[in-house]
């Protein structure tokens, strides 16, 4: 399956409604999930014998309903920003309170950008650097682990 | 509020420190929204804030923990007040132990005034056999791997006799005591008692802190009823784990939950 055809395939499944649609041929397979955020996310599985050298997991941004081109995302510059514990993420201090931060938000180090709430203890969490949000890579209200990746920040 | 904020702050000037670090400054307002959210202001604002201040407020129109019950207590009747520590020896993997030493300490103070009756509920409620005397509401300030700051939020019944009837099962030392009790004096009883617990932490015996919340907690090692999603059904309370999910053993197997997967089943 070339670019053009997963082109294709993603453009038809976001425009078809449904969540997900997995293909798997004799050494590729392809996942495309449109959920919120509707992300298409591209995995190629190669023969055992080279299973080694496994690289290739492209993570493709659907911007809704058109679809971007579905290169790899140069993510390497950003900073990841990890869960320093388990527990449950919350964009907001309550439910009817405004979003600490949002994607394409200028930060600087030492704001909130998440609460982790374990056993009833509610952790702020603040940013050891300044930049700006490139992507919340977690729904809110669900749990998280130790290290899991949060925010991608683009350092200023 | 500005106006507060440099009353406290000449407050705290005045003040001398002395050993004991808890409850050394005590600042105390008659009306407030919530006494977590005043005291994480002033840590934001004025730094260094000393370890162990305390903030109480004779009347929180706000306090957190109460409002999703929709109740607010009676103004002057009982305790609402946080405390300020900062953990930072502690990582955020480990702040269950927190939790067990601030409950503890709470816990203790309490059991010298009101006997040994009153217990701490999983994970941080207090209890007085089944009735519920009061909460504890731990606030960090968390940057990298370090909880920078700790605001301690406590609520205890103190005078108030009379409830909103929704409220499932709530008791106040005056009505186990059948006598009016100061305020202040469970403060202060408390701070000390938090103190003790938070400086064996830090001094790094979260085994023994572990063992002794065990030991204070209510139902441990004895059959209660609890229902699940799936079920009602009789366990015994055997451990917490390092996270603080809590350990029941069913017949002969343990099976650990979090907050949100079980409830007590109170007779």
């Amino acid at each position: 399956m070339d670019i053009k055809q997963i082109q294709d395939l993603i453009r038809f499944v976001s425009k078809s409604g449904v969540n997900e649609v997995s293909i798997e041929q004799q050494d590729f397979k392809i996942t495309i999930k449109t959920n919120q955020p509707q992300t298409a996310i591209v995995t190629t599985t190669v023969p055992a014998a080279t299973a080694e050298t496994t690289a290739a997991t492209p993570t493709i941004t659907v911007t809704t309903p058109v679809v971007t081109t579905p290169a790899a995302e140069d993510t390497s510059k950003y900073i990841t920003i990890k869960s320093p514990m388990i527990g449950t993420f919350y964009r907001s201090s309550a439910p009817e309170k405004p979003l600490f931060v949002n994607v394409g938000d200028e930060i600087k180090s030492g704001d909130v950008l998440c609460i982790i709430e374990a056993m009833k203890l509610f952790n702020e969490i603040e940013s050891e650097v300044s930049g700006r949000i490139v992507k919340i890579l977690v729904e809110n209200a669900s749990p998280v682990e130790y290290d899991q990746p949060l925010f991608l920040v683009d350092p200023a | 509020m500005k106006t507060n904020l440099h009353t406290f702050y000449s407050t705290l000037q005045n003040n001398t420190i002395s050993g004991a670090f808890v409850g050394q400054n005590i600042l105390t307002y008659k009306e407030i929204t919530s006494t977590n959210d005043l005291l994480k202001q002033l840590v934001a604002n004025f730094k260094p804030l000393p370890e162990g201040t305390v903030i109480m407020a004779e009347h929180q129109t706000a306090g957190k923990g109460q409002q999703q019950n929709g109740w607010h207590s009676e103004a002057g009747k009982n305790l609402t007040c946080s405390l300020l520590l900062y953990p930072l020896f502690l990582s955020p993997q480990n702040s269950f132990n927190l939790i067990a030493a601030v409950g503890l300490g709470v816990i203790k103070s309490l059991q010298q005034i009101l006997g040994n009756q009153t217990r701490l509920k999983w994970p941080n409620d207090i209890y007085h056999g089944q009735k519920k005397l009061g909460g504890i509401l731990i606030e960090n300030s968390i940057a990298g791997n370090a909880i920078k700051s700790a605001v301690v939020g406590i609520g205890i019944n103190i005078n108030q006799e009379n409830f909103p009837a929704h409220l499932p099962n709530p008791v106040s030392v005056k009505q186990i005591l059948s006598e009016n009790y100061a305020i202040k004096e469970v403060l202060l009883q408390i701070c000390a008692g938090i103190e003790f617990y938070y400086l064996k932490l830090k001094a790094g015996k979260s085994e023994e802190i572990k063992q002794e919340y065990l030991d204070n907690l209510y139902g441990f090692g004895r059959k209660l009823k609890f229902q699940t999603k799936d079920e009602i059904f009789e366990g015994e309370i055997c451990a917490v784990s390092p996270s603080g999910l809590l350990g029941v053993k069913k017949e002969n197997e343990t099976v650990f939950y979090d907050l949100k997967q079980i409830k007590f089943i109170f007779n």
